[in-house]
C-alpha cells in the first residue's frame, strides 16, 4: 500500500472510472490544456490518456452543469468539473431546478446520473473565492452530496458518486489536496450515505468531516494527553446524512459537539445537533457545542483569513471547555 | 339544459372576487368564450367567459356581491327554458353574496370550515393545553384576544376563581384524584414560573429516574447549578445532614408516612432527616426490587490477624494502622478482579460489567450510615488502604465529605464486627450486584485434622442480587475471598 | 417531407385537439379543478403540429412549460395529460409535475421546463448523449422570445455551435414575455438575428402557418442529422389567452388580441388548404369536431374519475438509487412509518 497525495487519489479514481465505462466523460474549464490539467491539476494527463472524452468548456456554469444534466439523462456518465464551489452560485438554477429535481418531478421517467466537483474552502483568495456551501447543498432533496477527509476516502467515494445514479455534488476542500495517506493499489468503493468512526474515545463524541476532520484528529492528540478521549465520527456524506454511528457515540460520551468549517448560522452542524437531540435526547449530560467558521466574508489578510476558520486548537479549546462544564 | 356560471377561480392565489361588472342582461345571448362579467380580485379585475352557448337565464350575483370560487353567480340555458326555480343552495348559502345581507366579517363567506363544526378553533395552543390539563371547558372561558380568542391569561383568570380542589397542578403527579391537602402549598392559579424547576440534564433526568432519586434533593455542579450525569451518580449514594424540607418529601415514601400524620398520644413525632429519607428511599428501592440470596463462609482469621500484627509493628513508627477491614477490603477486591461478573450492574435489559473496581464502604454515623468508597481498591496496597479509610471515614463522621469521598462505588462492604456481631445478612447497596456482611473475627472451637482447635473464625456473608448472578457463582466468589484472607501473603506480594 | 391527404387532415385534427383541450382547461381551472399556474397554447398551434409533423418520432423533444400542445401533438393520450392537470395518480408524472411539467420519456418528451431558460443547456446535452451513443437522433428545443434574453440562451447557442450538436432551437416569438412586450424586453426585434452572435444558422417562419412551419423544420433537421449542426427557427405568432390563467390581460389592447384572431391558424389552414384543396367536407369537419370534443370530454371524466397519488408514495424516487442508512435520518430522508424499503426507489 502506497502512500500518495489526496489529489493524486482523485486523479486514480477518475482513470479507473473512464477505463472501466466508455459512458463516463469529464468536462470542465480549463481541464485540458491549462498548467496541464485543471486549475488543482486533479486531471492533469487525463485528456491525453483518453482523446474526446476529456474536455474543456466556455467559461459557463450554467451550461457545464446544465450540458451535463442532459447529457446524463441521455445516458452519458458525465463528471464536470466546476473551478472553485463559488463558481457553482452561477449554475445554481441548474443544481437546485434541475440537477436535483427532474427524478422525482417527472416521476422517476428521468435519472440524472452526474458528478459535479468542485474545490471547497480557503487560501488567501478573499470572499468571493473562499466559502462553503455544504449546508446549502445539504438541504436540497434530490441531491447527494459528498465530502471526504483523506485520499483513501476520497478515492473510493469518488468511484462510487460516479457510479451513482442520481447527482452527485462532491466537495473537495482545496487544503486538502497534498495531504498524504495511504491508498491501496487494488480496486474499492465506499458507498454513499455511510459516516465511519475515524477515533475511538469515551469522553466526548465529535461529529465532523472534510478538512475540519484533520483538525479534529490533531485536536484529539492534544486532549489525549489530557485525559480527554475524543470519539471521532466522520460523516464523509452530507446528504443522505448518517448520524446512526454519532448517536450510538452519544449513548456512550453523553456529549457531542460538531466541528466545521462554515458559518455556523443554518450549517451542517445546527441540523446534527437538532437530529442528535432529537434522537437521544436523554442521553446527553450537556449542550451539544459547535465549533464553526465565523460569519464574516472572508477577508484577504492573513490574520484575518486565520481568525476566520477555525482550527485545531480551536476544536481543543471547545473539548476542554465542554470537559470541565464551562460551557 | 341550464347550465351554472360559478365564481371562476383566476389564479391560484384567489378565493373569492367581486362582481364588479355584467357584460350581458338576462336574455342576452351568450357564445361560448364570449365574455359576460367581469370580476374583481384583490390583484386585479378580469373579464370571465362563458364555458357554453345559449341564453343568460338568471343572475344570481349582483354587482357589488362578493362571492367565494366555485359558487353559482348566475345560469345559461336553451332559449325558452326556465332556470332552476329553487337554485340549488351552493355550498355555503346564497345570501352571503347579496353585499344588501348584514354585512358579516370577510372572512364568513370564504371560511371552509363552518364555525358551528368546530367550536373554540379560536384557543392559542397554549390555552389549550393548559385547559387539557386542568380540564377546564372552554365554553366557559371568555377569550379576550384577537377576534375573541382565548388566551393563557383568559385559562388561568378562570381557573383562579374555581375552587382550589377542582383544579389540576399543570405539572407533577396526577393530583386530580387525590385534592391536595391544605397544608400543600397548592397556589390558587397556578402559572408556570410558580412550580419550583430543577435544572439537570436530559442524562442526569435518565439517571434519576433509573435510581429513583429525587432531583430536588441534588446540588448540581454544572454551569449555574445545573445537575449532570456525575451529580446524580454521587448523590445515589452520598447523603447530607440538612434536614429535608418538608414538602418535598419523595411521592414513594408519601403513603407510609400517612399513618404517622398525627403523633401517638405521649409520643413523639420526628421528621425525618435528610440522610434518613435516602436511606428509607434507597433500601426499600433495593428489598423491594432486588431479588436477593444469601451465603455464608466460615473464615479462619489466624494467620492474616497475624499477619496484620507484622504490617503493624512495621508501620508504627509511620503510625499507621491496617484493620480488619482493611484486609478485607483489599481481599474482596482482589476476588473481584477474577469475578468480573460480581463487580456489575442489571440495566433492566442487560448486566454491565463495571471497568474498574471501587469498594463501597458503609460508615455508621449518629442517626444514619453513609458508605464511602476505595476507589481502584485491587491496585491499591494495604497501606494505601489503610490511609484511605482513616481520612475517608473521619471526613465522613465529621460531615466533610469531599467530593469523591463517596458515590461511583461497584461493590460495598458492610463490617459489624466492632459491636461483637457474628453474621448478619445486609441490603444491597445500589447498583451493586452485592454486598458482604463482615461479622467478628472470635475464637470459636473447630475440627482440625481430626482434632478439635480454636481457632479465629469470621462469618462472610454475601448479599447477591439474584438478576445478575447465581448461588453458585456467590458461593464461589465468597470462598475465593475465603482463600485469599487464609493465605494473607497473597494480600501483600 | 410531402404529406398524403391523411396527413394533411391529421394537422388540422391535431390543431383542434389542442384547441379544444386548451379550452376545457380553461374551464376546469375556473371551476378550481386545476390549480397554480395554467399557461394555455390557443393560437400558437401550428408550431407544435407543424414542428413534430417534421421529426421522427423518436427524436427528443424538450419545451418550455406552456406545453400542453406539445404533449398532444407527440401523441400523448389526453386522458393522462388532463389528469396531471389535475393532479391524479394517472397523470403523465403521477401528479408531481403539473401542467408545467409534462413528461413522456417513452415518447422521447424530455418535458416542459418552468424555469426560463433553464432547460436550453440540458437539450444540447442531450444533443451530445445521442451524438456520444450515434442514435442518429435530433433533438428539437422549444423556447419563448422571453427566454432569449437570459444567460442560458447565449451559454447553450455558444456550446453547441462550438460542439456541433444536432439541435434545433425552435423560438416561439409570441410577442410578448409575460406581459412585456417585446419592444420592452428585447434589443433584437427579429429573435432569429441573435443566432448570429454565435455564427449559428437561423430562420424566421411564420409561426400561424402550419406547413410553413412544417417545412421549416424539416429543412433544418435535415441539415442537423446530416452533421452540419444546430440552428434556430424564430416562429412568430400570437397567444389568444392571457399568461396564465391567473393574467388579467389588461396589458394588452382588445383591438390588438382581435387584429391577431382575424388570423387564426386552425381557420386560415381549413380554409386556405384542407376545403379549398377540396381535402375535406363540411361534414367531415363536423365529424372532426364531435370527435375531439368528446375525447376531451372523456379527458375530462377520466380525469375526474382518477385517484390521486397516495400518500405513502411521497417519498418515492427521490433519489434513483437507495443510500444505506437512508431511512435513520427522518429528517432528511423518509420517515421509518412511510418508508416500504423495496430498493426500488428511494
Amino acid at each position: 500500500m502506497a502512500e500518495i497525495t489526496f489529489r493524486e487519489a482523485l486523479k486514480r479514481a477518475l482513470r479507473e472510472e473512464l477505463t472501466r465505462d466508455p459512458d463516463v466523460v469529464i468536462w470542465g474549464e480549463d481541464i485540458v490544456a491549462y498548467g496541464g490539467g485543471g486549475a488543482y491539476a486533479v486531471t492533469a494527463g487525463l485528456a491525453k490518456e483518453f482523446p474526446g472524452r476529456v474536455r474543456d468548456t466556455p467559461i459557463a456554469e450554467e451550461a457545464i452543469v446544465g450540458v451535463g444534466i442532459g447529457a446524463a439523462m441521455g445516458g452519458v456518465r458525465p463528471i464536470v468539473e466546476l473551478m472553485t464551489i463559488n463558481f457553482a452560485l452561477v449554475a445554481w438554477d441548474q443544481i437546485v431546478n434541475h440537477a436535483a429535481k427532474l427524478h422525482h418531478m417527472f416521476n422517476g421517467q428521468i435519472k440524472v446520473p452526474m458528478v459535479m466537483r468542485s474545490p471547497a474552502g480557503f487560501g488567501r483568495t478573499a470572499a468571493t473565492h473562499s466559502q462553503n456551501f455544504d449546508s446549502w447543498l445539504a438541504s436540497v432533496p434530490g441531491l447527494k452530496v459528498v465530502e471526504p477527509a483523506t485520499p483513501y476516502d476520497a478515492k473510493g467515494l469518488l468511484k462510487a458518486a460516479i457510479r451513482d445514479d442520481d447527482p452527485v455534488f462532491f466537495i473537495e476542500h482545496l487544503q486538502l489536496y497534498g495531504t498524504r495517506g495511504e491508498v491501496p493499489d487494488t480496486e474499492y468503493l465506499i458507498p454513499l450515505g455511510v459516516s465511519e468512526r475515524k477515533r475511538e474515545g469515551r469522553h466526548l463524541t465529535v461529529v465532523t468531516w472534510g478538512r475540519m476532520l484533520v483538525e479534529t484528529m490533531k485536536a484529539a492528540k492534544v486532549l489525549s494527553g489530557e485525559g480527554i478521549e475524543l470519539d471521532v465520527i466522520d460523516l464523509r456524506t452530507l446528504r443522505p446524512m448518517d448520524l446512526s454511528l454519532a448517536m450510538q457515540s452519544v449513548k456512550r460520551t453523553n456529549r457531542a459537539m460538531v466541528v466545521e468549517e462554515g458559518w455556523r448560522s443554518m450549517g451542517i452542524g445546527a441540523e446534527v445537533a437538532a437530529t442528535l437531540q432529537e434522537q437521544v435526547f436523554n442521553y446527553l449530560d450537556a449542550p451539544i457545542a459547535r465549533v464553526a467558521g465565523l460569519e464574516v466574508p472572508m477577508p484577504y489578510a492573513k490574520n484575518l483569513e486565520r481568525a476566520t476558520v477555525p482550527f485545531s486548537d480551536d476544536v481543543v479549546a471547545a473539548a476542554r471547555a465542554m470537559m470541565t462544564n464551562q460551557y | 339544459m341550464a347550465t351554472e356560471i360559478t365564481m371562476p377561480q383566476m389564479g391560484f392565489d384567489m378565493t373569492e372576487g367581486t362582481i364588479a361588472n355584467w357584460l350581458k342582461v338576462e336574455g342576452d345571448m351568450v357564445q361560448k368564450g364570449e365574455p359576460i362579467a367581469e370580476i374583481e380580485t384583490d390583484k386585479t379585475t378580469i373579464q370571465i367567459e362563458a364555458f357554453s352557448s345559449g341564453v343568460l337565464m338568471q343572475i344570481l350575483a349582483p354587482v357589488g356581491a362578493k362571492v367565494p370560487v366555485g359558487q353559482a353567480i348566475g345560469y345559461i340555458g336553451a332559449p325558452g327554458e326556465k332556470p332552476p326555480s329553487t337554485a340549488p343552495a351552493p355550498s355555503t348559502s346564497t345570501q352571503k353574496a347579496v353585499p344588501t345581507s348584514a354585512a358579516s366579517p370577510q372572512t364568513s363567506a370564504v371560511s371552509p370550515s363552518p364555525a358551528s363544526t368546530a367550536p373554540f378553533t379560536n384557543v392559542s395552543p397554549v390555552a389549550r393545553r393548559m385547559a387539557e390539563q386542568m380540564g377546564i371547558d372552554l365554553a366557559q372561558v371568555k377569550g379576550t384576544g384577537a377576534n375573541g380568542q382565548i388566551m393563557r391569561e383568559d385559562v388561568e383568570a378562570f381557573a383562579a376563581n374555581l375552587p382550589a380542589t377542582a383544579v389540576a397542578l399543570t405539572s407533577g403527579e396526577p393530583s386530580s384524584m387525590t385534592p391536595a391537602p391544605a397544608s400543600e402549598p397548592v397556589a390558587p392559579s397556578p402559572s408556570p414560573a410558580s412550580v419550583e424547576r430543577v435544572i439537570a440534564t436530559p442524562a442526569a433526568k435518565k439517571l434519576a429516574d433509573g435510581q429513583n432519586v429525587d432531583l430536588r434533593l441534588v446540588k448540581g455542579s454544572g454551569p449555574a447549578g445545573r445537575i449532570v450525569l456525575e451529580d446524580v451518580a454521587n448523590f445515589a449514594l452520598a447523603m447530607q445532614k440538612q434536614p429535608v424540607p418538608s414538602g418535598v418529601a419523595p411521592v414513594a415514601a408519601a403513603p407510609a408516612m400517612v399513618g404517622a400524620q398525627q403523633p401517638t398520644p405521649g409520643g413523639q413525632r420526628k421528621p425525618l432527616t435528610r440522610i434518613r429519607q435516602t436511606i428509607a428511599q434507597r433500601m426499600t428501592l433495593s428489598k423491594t426490587t432486588i431479588p436477593h440470596f444469601y451465603i455464608t463462609v466460615s473464615v479462619e482469621m489466624d494467620a492474616a490477624l497475624a499477619l496484620r500484627e507484622q504490617i503493624n509493628e512495621a508501620l508504627k513508627p509511620e503510625n499507621i494502622k491496617v484493620s480488619v477491614n482493611d484486609l478485607v477490603i483489599r481481599a474482596t477486591a482482589m476476588a473481584l478482579a477474577r469475578f468480573p461478573n460480581l463487580n456489575a450492574m442489571f440495566t433492566g435489559d442487560a448486566v454491565e460489567q463495571r471497568e474498574s473496581i471501587h469498594i463501597g464502604v458503609a460508615v455508621a454515623l449518629p442517626g444514619g450510615l453513609v458508605t464511602v468508597t476505595v476507589r481502584d481498591a485491587n491496585t491499591k496496597t494495604l497501606r494505601e488502604i489503610a490511609v484511605e479509610m482513616v481520612g475517608l471515614a473521619t471526613r465522613a463522621r465529621e460531615g466533610k465529605a469531599v467530593a469523591g469521598d463517596m458515590g461511583g462505588q461497584t461493590f460495598t462492604i458492610t463490617n459489624l464486627g466492632m459491636y461483637g456481631v457474628e453474621e448478619f445478612l445486609a441490603i444491597i447497596n445500589p447498583p451493586d450486584a452485592g454486598i458482604l456482611a463482615i461479622g467478628a473475627a472470635s475464637p470459636t472451637p473447630v475440627v482440625r485434622d481430626g482434632k478439635v482447635v480454636v481457632r479465629n473464625m469470621m462469618q462472610v456473608t454475601i448479599s447477591g442480587d439474584h438478576r445478575v448472578t447465581d448461588g453458585a457463582e456467590g458461593a464461589q466468589f465468597v470462598n475465593e475471598v475465603k482463600r485469599i484472607l487464609e493465605n494473607p501473603w497473597g494480600l501483600v506480594l | 417531407m410531402e404529406m398524403n391527404k391523411d396527413e394533411l387532415i391529421s394537422l388540422y385534427r391535431q390543431m383542434l385537439l389542442i384547441r379544444t383541450f386548451e379550452d376545457k382547461s380553461a374551464e376546469m381551472y375556473a371551476k378550481a379543478k386545476i390549480a397554480g399556474f395554467l399557461h394555455l397554447y390557443n393560437g400558437q398551434e401550428a408550431i407544435a403540429v407543424g414542428a413534430l409533423s417534421a421529426l421522427h418520432s423518436d427524436d427528443e423533444l424538450v419545451t418550455h412549460y406552456r406545453d400542453h400542445g406539445y404533449a398532444l401533438a407527440r401523441g400523448i393520450d389526453s386522458r393522462f395529460v388532463m389528469a396531471e392537470l389535475y393532479g391524479r395518480e394517472t397523470g403523465t408524472t403521477g401528479g408531481r409535475g403539473g401542467s408545467m411539467h409534462i413528461a413522456s420519456v417513452e415518447k422521447h418528451f424530455w418535458g416542459g421546463y418552468a424555469i426560463v431558460g433553464g432547460h436550453l443547456p440540458l437539450a444540447v446535452g442531450l444533443a451530445y448523449a445521442n451524438v456520444h451513443h450515434n442514435t442518429g437522433r435530433i433533438v428539437l428545443c422549444v423556447l419563448g422570445d422571453g427566454s432569449t434574453n437570459i444567460g442560458t440562451f447565449h451559454a447553450a447557442l455558444n456550446w453547441a455551435q462550438l460542439w456541433h450538436l444536432p439541435v434545433i432551437f425552435l423560438v416561439e416569438n409570441n410577442m410578448w414575455a409575460m406581459g412585456t412586450a417585446i419592444s420592452i424586453h428585447s434589443s433584437v426585434i427579429e429573435i432569429y438575428k441573435k443566432a448570429a452572435a454565435h455564427e449559428m444558422y437561423a430562420e424566421r417562419v411564420d409561426g400561424k402557418d402550419v406547413l410553413a412551419v412544417h417545412d421549416a423544420v424539416c429543412k433544418l433537421a435535415e441539415r442537423a442529422r446530416s452533421g452540419e449542426g444546430p440552428s434556430l427557427l424564430e416562429a412568430v405568432t400570437y397567444r389568444y389567452r392571457g399568461h396564465s390563467m391567473a393574467d388579467s390581460d389588461v396589458q394588452r389592447s382588445k383591438e390588438e388580441i382581435n387584429e391577431q384572431k382575424q388570423r387564426d391558424p386552425l381557420t386560415m389552414y381549413l380554409t386556405n388548404v384542407l376545403l379549398k384543396r377540396n381535402l375535406l367536407t363540411d361534414e367531415q369537419e363536423s365529424q372532426i369536431h364531435h370527435e375531439v370534443e368528446a375525447e376531451v370530454d372523456e379527458a375530462v371524466a377520466f380525469a375526474d374519475a382518477s385517484a390521486e397519488p397516495a400518500l405513502d408514495t411521497l417519498y418515492d424516487k427521490i433519489y434513483a438509487q437507495p443510500v444505506a442508512n437512508m431511512q435513520i435520518d427522518g429528517s432528511l430522508i423518509r420517515p421509518a412509518a412511510l418508508y416500504t424499503g423495496n430498493g426500488t426507489h428511494g
